[in-house]
């Protein structure tokens, strides 16, 4: 009987424990190629403005090269990355898809991908075309193996309503860290400990932190890639102003609102955040009168930090067409219909500059900000995820700053060595 | 004749020994590919180092299992885990007011029930994400209830004080319609006889409920009791989605999705998962052990 009741309980426990691997069953769907000579599958994260503009490009490409077929497929953004690991592990996957671009390393060295085919698009034309922040960090070993795509930097926002109702100066924004600062302490309102608007919305997002270390002459990563953060004064100095503004100076707390809903509801004065941010401002929030600026600057450097996914190509793939795939999505012409459609920066030098776009004042401003830009070092989920972690530890908890720094450092640098490990 | 009448009796017996097997078949079959095969699959993987970026696997025999022992954030994310136990007597006792409530032939009582049924079936991703507002410590509803009634706001999801006693509630929330399902089931059950009985022997309403229909209730109460618990081992959606500052509300399954596919060590989150899932075994081995239930 007991052996019985035993067995029983197993089953049970085991039917449901087993959803916890039902996730890995699934599997793309990948059928053989069809007739055209050679059909290439690509996987991108959806949106129905993407959606529409890729099965239009998908067109034009296929008209333009006859012997090319592009399959595609739109997965939600939420299962986007469970479901492209899935595939990668069972061989399953597209040929061309999207991934943030601090994985390409990870993907390179597991060898899922293989390198942009020179004879389509060299090295050169990559490094003279592309603004650097934007390529840099898509090479291996001196050979690129994907061009960008969904390119952010950090600007920076103002309810220019609350600003103005302060005294400051609605329509030129803050120009210095010791502004910002000031502007930020300002804006913070309390009715006697309750915060009743935040001058700064900041928990530490990690490429805002990463752009006052780099303008502060800080380095994220030593030559070797390994992140040196903590090692390093002028790194941490920027990091302890950026927890100062939360801790001492007391400009938001987490607990009052989020950030961008404090924004978007007249809560919150400043906000750093991704040029992307504006189309959904305009949408989500059309009652805020908006300003835009660049990042604020130490020593007049604006220095940003570029983040962006990439188009890769996977092992399997035909290597001329999807190079030819992969550079028609980041061509001038295609990249342009991107930024008016979707706000999104172009990666191309020729853009910057493009008169058609920087004839919208707001859109010149978030063009001029990849001037003077640098590429994100914490380009990955888990990076992502380790860095906010730490940093809730450098604003909330009573923890040494030094210690935590470094234990972010170390974790991260653990992390990373995952890739060379392999 | 009497070959024929053997044959067909035969028949007739062997299609009542097979019918059964066939009513279960469609949900046997389900279960083996969807729960027991990637079980199976998953145990030789949790004995490898693979990254799941290929399919590529080196076999590491007890690395992964050993590591558990010294894994400080394994340690956490269960004790995280633990705190949500407390949800479960909450939901069965909601749960149990709300079937007593709406255990009477009245008008309109269905729709009370799908009222409190609905929970169950919303989307628990959709739910979060309005809970989420809900929670908002300067705009959000529950906020101002609590200013409404002259109690100051907390910080709800926001505060790692209260991340884990806010996802309870929303689980409340969710759970409760469930648990009144089977109540409700379990208290149509208790015989009108024994209810009556107890009423001609002067017993009042509490002394009806405490010493018949709740005892009686035993097998439901079992079940539920079970049942959540292997439930709150498993929380994911409503942590992925309702996050709490400083791990706060970072459970087991978190860490292994966060392990598996965030940090590419599908060997290290099958591990995780097994050991998981010996947790649960032992956790509902010991029920089934002291409570002395039988549920069938």
């Amino acid at each position: 009987m007991i052996s019985r009741r035993t067995v029983c309980i197993l089953a049970c426990v085991l039917c449901a424990a087993g959803t916890l691997f039902a996730g890995g069953g699934a599997e793309a769907d990948r059928k053989p190629a069809a007739a055209a000579p050679v059909t290439i599958t690509y996987w991108q994260h959806s949106s129905a403005a993407r959606d529409t503009m890729m099965k239009a490009l998908a067109y034009e490409f296929m008209q333009a090269n006859p012997g090319i077929s592009v399959k595609m497929e739109f997965i939600p953004e939420a299962d986007y990355s469970t479901k492209l690991v899935s595939s990668l592990a069972t061989s399953t996957g597209p040929d061309v898809m999207q991934v943030e671009s601090g994985m390409i390393k990870r993907l390179v060295n597991a060898g899922a991908l293989q390198a942009l085919d020179p004879a389509v698009l060299s090295a050169d034309r990559i490094s003279s075309e592309f603004t650097p922040a934007t390529v840099d960090t898509l090479q291996v070993g001196g050979k690129y193996y994907g061009l960008p795509t969904d390119m952010q930097t950090i600007v920076l926002y103002w309810n220019k309503d609350l600003v103005a109702a302060e005294g400051l100066d609605a329509e030129k924004g803050p120009q210095s860290w010791d502004e910002f600062l000031d502007w930020a302490k300002k804006l913070t309102k309390r009715d006697g400990d309750k915060m009743v608007q935040s001058g700064w919305g900041e928990n530490g997002y990690h490429p805002e932190v990463q752009a006052f270390v780099v303008q502060n002459g800080g380095k994220m990563v030593d030559k070797d890639g390994r992140y040196c953060f903590a090692d390093d004064p002028k790194s941490a100095e920027a990091i302890q102003w950026v927890v100062d503004a939360y801790r001492k100076h007391k400009v938001f707390e987490t607990k009052f609102v989020s950030r961008w809903a404090g924004f978007r509801q007249g809560k919150v004065a400043l906000m750093l955040g991704h040029p992307a941010m504006l189309g959904n401002l305009k949408q989500t929030a059309p009652n805020v009168k908006l300003g835009i600026g660049l990042i604020p600057a130490r020593a007049g450097r604006h220095t940003t930090i570029v983040t962006s996914w990439a188009y890769v190509m996977a092992k399997k793939a035909p290597s001329s067409a999807a190079t030819k795939w992969v550079e028609y999505l980041t061509s001038a012409d295609v990249e342009k219909r991107w930024t008016l459609s979707t706000g999104e920066l172009p990666a191309r030098k020729a853009l910057l500059t493009d008169e058609s776009l920087v004839k919208d004042p707001q859109l010149k401003i978030l063009l001029s900000s990849l001037s003077d830009s640098s590429g994100g070092y914490l380009q990955m989920g888990i990076l992502n995820s380790i860095w906010a972690t730490g940093f809730e530890k450098l604003i909330l908890s009573d923890e040494p700053f030094s210690a935590v720094l470094k234990d972010m450092q170390d974790n991260l640098n653990k992390e990373v060595a995952k890739d060379s490990a392999k | 004749m009497e070959t024929v009448a053997r044959r067909r009796r035969g028949l007739r017996l062997d299609g009542m020994r097979v019918a059964p097997y066939l009513f279960i078949a469609p949900a046997m079959v389900y279960l083996a590919v969807v729960t027991v095969t990637p079980v199976l699959l998953a145990f030789p993987i949790s004995l490898s180092d693979w990254t799941a970026l290929t399919p590529r696997k080196r076999f590491v025999g007890a690395e992964n299992y050993l590591r558990l022992l010294t894994d400080r954030e394994f340690l956490h994310s269960l004790l995280v885990t633990a705190q949500f136990l407390l949800g479960v007597p909450i939901v069965m006792a909601a749960g149990l007011v709300v079937a007593l409530l709406l255990n009477h032939k009245m008008r309109g009582m269905t729709a009370f029930r799908v009222v409190y049924y609905s929970p169950v079936i919303t989307s628990t991703i959709a739910a979060a994400v309005l809970f989420d507002w809900f929670f908002q410590p300067s705009f959000g509803l529950f906020n101002g209830i609590l200013e409404a009634v002259g109690l100051p706001g907390i910080g709800w999801v926001s505060d790692a004080r209260t991340a884990a006693m806010s996802v309870i509630l929303f689980r409340v929330w969710k759970g409760t319609g469930g648990t009144m399902l089977i109540y409700l089931a379990g208290l149509q059950d208790v015989p009108a006889q024994l209810i009556e009985a107890a009423q001609i022997d002067g017993a009042g309403a509490w002394k009806r409920f405490r010493h018949v229909t709740l005892p009686l209730l035993k097998p439901a109460t079992a079940y539920l009791l079970v049942t959540g618990i292997i439930g709150t081992f498993m929380i994911f959606q409503e942590t992925y989605m309702l996050k709490g500052p400083l791990k706060s509300t970072d459970t087991v399954v978190n860490y292994i999705y966060q392990t598996g596919f965030l940090g590419s060590e599908m060997g290290y989150a099958s591990a995780m998962s097994f050991a998981l899932f010996a947790v649960i075994f032992l956790i509902t081995l010991a029920q089934y052990r002291f409570l002395k239930v039988d549920v069938r």
